[in-house]
Parts: structure tokens; C-alpha cells; sequence
């Protein structure tokens, strides 16, 4: 069960959060969240390349998967405003809801392939295409990372959150997210390799 | 060569190891060439993974979402102009009244001017089949606090953050003084008594967290 996040993780990702401390953003946050869609569009494109890169590369379903699934997070961060009390900075208190969106919706995606009849790892989600021959670079190759090393490699190496806060989100051992850890870096050291 | 030391191999390159595993792992990589040349790899990946660079979606995903928020905000006036007829949110001046109290401790307003209209007050005001006269005031009132500690932390607000406040909400009150104008001419109209009751909410919500804003650095 993938668990909520307000409250859950005790510091925020180590990932550089370009909007952190602006004034301004936390005039247009207050101001979205009276209703403000202007304000809200101006938080949308300050966030937009961050939440949508984050969903390209937790979800490798594609430019189409990562759009659907921004759409989802802004959405709920609109719905959602009147519950963010700034006790962190409203980049972080995206995020966080934005990797919940992400883990809800590979769940929501999975049963989807399963009643269309389509093959589910064990991960949940269709296994992806094996990786080619050719040399990658570091965004196709965590494309082709298995899911479960992928959402690990991540929040981890990209996001920078703990192995800790990984077995939470994820409801796993940190045993596992270290092993998962070691295994996407291992492979992606394969594909970068060739 | 990933079974000479597994996932500890990770753990080595994060500096994650428990010091009675370090030395063994460190005796190890020093003696083996593979394990070595995995270190240096690994360190590679974990930079430039932290140094991947974010780009926006190839299509502006903002009229969808737009949409999206519009079509709630809509069914929300449409309820609110259904099932709210005639009622406030006291609630909502109860929460702007803790903010004003909490922000005016020191300050030159008191606890007494607060503005929460009594039960027996609403509950008369309610039987006008209006936006009550006295929930009007009260909002006016209510407004008028929140715009004086708006106005006393002006000095301590990033001055963008000021103008962006203030274009907002002179929206707002241009939303207020049309609907208060339109009530002139229709005082029974229901939804225009919504309509004013919900942007009077907005400027009030608007005006509290615009109290609470950090100050600027």
C-alpha cells in the first residue's frame, strides 16, 4: 500500500528546489489558494519542467504518460492547496505530493494492462522492452531500468531522498531499497557502458 | 564481479557503510582492480544522476488543467448558489479571526473587535432571505482588520510579493463592487448574493494568508 506523504518524511528531498524561499511564489501560492488561477498558472510554469521530468522518469511510460500525470498532480495540488501550511517550501510539498500521484497511478495503470490481458511483472506494471545493444544515455537508460529498480534509482540518485523514506513511500524493507539501489546502478552501468 | 561485495558496493559509494563493514570494504576495493574500476563508475552515474537537468513537457499541459480546475470551480458556485443561499461562513471568519488575533498580539488590535457574528445574530440575520445586512458588516469589518495588518507588515514583504497582493485583490474588489451593484438594483437575486457572499470569502482568505506571509529575507 503506497502510504500518503504529508507528514511521512522528516526532511525534504536534497534535489534543488529552484523556488525555495521566493517570496513571490508564496504570494501566488496564498493567492491560488483563494481561487487565484492566474497565480496558479504562474506556480504551474515555475514547477512544470521539474513535476513533468520527475514523471518521465519515475514512470518511463513516455512524453504522453509524464503529461497525464502532471496534469493529475496539478490538478490535486489545486484541490489540495487549502491543507499546505508552509511548514516546508512549496516546491517540497509538491514533490511529495507529486511522487504519490506517480506510485498511485503505475498501481491505476497496472490494473489497467491486467484487464486488458496485458503481462504484469512482479513490480505491477508490463515489463518494458529489454535494452538494446546500442550505448544510452542516462535518461533512456533509466527508461529501461526494471520498475522497481527504477523508482528506487530515482528517488534516490536523482531526487535525492533517503533509503529510509524510500521503504516508506514504497512500503518495502530498506534492505530492498539498498538492494534495488544496487541493482539499477549496476545495470545502468551495463547500458552506459556499451 | 558485483558478487565480490554485492550491495555493500553501493553502500561504499554513498558512504553508508557501518564502521566494522568500512575496513573490510575498503581492504577489498584496494586489492581488487574490478571493484575499483566499479567505485569510479558508480561515482560517475551518482553525479551525473544528480546533475540530470529537468525540461518542461513538450506541449503547454496548462489549458488542460485549466480546464480542469475551471470545470470545479464552476461546480462549486453552482452548489454553493444552490445549497448556501443564505449562509456564511463563519467558520472561515472564526479561522481569520485566530489569524488576526495570533498576528495582532502586540499590536493595536484586540481580541474584542474580533468579528464572529453570535448564533442568535445568524441565526435572525438568516430569516432575511439576503445576504444579511449584519454578515455584510461583518465581513466588511473582518476585511477591514486584516487589510490594517496588511498594511502595518507592507515594510516587511518582498515589495513583488506586495504588488502581485495588491493586483489581486483590487481584482477582488472590483468583483465586490460590481456585485454589490447589481444587488442594488435585485436585492433578492440569489445568485449574485452567492456570488458576492463567495468573492467576499476569497478577499478574506486572500487577506489571511497574505497576513501570514513570511517576512521577506
Amino acid at each position: 500500500m503506497v502510504r500518503p506523504l504529508e507528514g511521512l518524511l522528516s526532511t525534504p528531498p536534497s534535489r534543488d528546489d529552484p523556488t525555495a524561499g521566493d517570496a513571490s511564489e508564496a504570494a501566488d501560492v496564498a493567492l491560488a489558494a483563494g481561487g487565484d488561477g492566474a497565480a496558479f498558472e504562474r506556480v504551474y510554469r515555475r514547477h512544470a519542467a521539474r513535476i513533468h521530468s520527475l514523471m518521465r522518469r519515475m514512470l518511463a511510460g513516455g512524453e504522453a504518460d509524464a503529461d497525464e500525470v502532471t496534469q493529475d498532480v496539478f490538478v490535486r495540488a489545486w484541490e489540495r492547496l487549502a491543507t499546505y501550511r508552509g511548514e516546508a517550501a512549496f516546491g517540497t510539498w509538491l514533490h511529495r505530493l507529486a511522487v504519490n500521484v506517480a506510485l498511485n497511478w503505475r498501481k491505476t495503470a497496472a490494473r489497467r494492462l491486467i484487464l486488458l490481458g496485458g503481462e504484469v511483472d512482479a513490480d505491477g506494471v508490463a515489463a518494458r522492452a529489454g535494452a538494446g545493444a546500442e550505448r544510452l544515455d542516462l535518461e533512456e537508460a533509466i527508461g529501461r531500468l526494471p520498475p522497481g529498480a527504477r523508482k528506487v534509482f530515482v528517488l534516490h540518485d536523482v531526487e535525492g531522498y533517503r533509503h529510509e523514506e524510500i521503504a516508506s513511500l514504497l512500503d518495502v524493507t530498506t534492505g530492498t531499497s539498498k538492494a534495488q539501489l544496487h541493482r539499477a546502478r549496476m545495470l545502468l552501468r551495463g547500458h552506459l557502458e556499451r | 564481479m558485483d558478487g565480490h561485495l554485492g550491495d555493500r558496493l553501493s553502500a561504499y559509494v554513498d558512504g553508508d557503510l557501518a564502521a566494522e563493514d568500512l575496513a573490510s570494504v575498503e581492504a577489498h576495493v584496494a586489492d581488487c582492480g574490478e571493484c575499483r574500476d566499479a567505485v569510479q563508475d558508480l561515482r560517475r552515474l551518482v553525479a551525473r544522476a544528480r546533475a540530470l537537468e529537468d525540461r518542461p513537457p513538450e506541449t503547454d499541459l496548462w489549458p488542460g488543467i485549466a480546464e480542469r480546475i475551471g470545470a470545479q470551480r464552476a461546480g462549486v458556485v453552482a452548489v454553493a448558489s444552490r445549497r448556501r443561499r443564505f449562509a456564511f461562513s463563519v467558520p472561515q471568519l472564526a479561522a481569520a479571526g485566530v489569524a488576526l488575533s495570533l498576528l495582532s498580539a502586540g499590536g493595536a488590535i484586540t481580541a474584542t473587535r474580533l468579528v464572529t457574528p453570535r448564533p442568535a445574530e445568524v441565526a435572525a440575520s438568516l430569516e432575511g432571505g439576503v445576504l444579511p445586512l449584519l454578515a455584510a458588516a461583518s465581513y466588511d469589518v473582518a476585511i477591514r482588520d486584516l487589510e490594517t495588518i496588511l498594511a502595518a507588515r507592507r515594510d516587511d514583504l518582498d515589495s513583488a510579493t506586495v504588488r502581485a497582493l495588491e493586483a489581486s485583490i483590487a481584482v477582488i474588489d472590483q468583483a465586490i463592487a460590481q456585485a454589490r451593484a447589481a444587488l442594488a438594483r435585485d436585492p433578492n437575486d440569489l445568485y449574485l448574493n452567492g456570488h458576492l457572499q463567495s468573492t467576499l470569502d476569497r478577499k478574506l482568505d486572500v487577506l489571511r494568508r497574505a497576513a501570514m506571509l513570511p517576512r521577506a529575507s
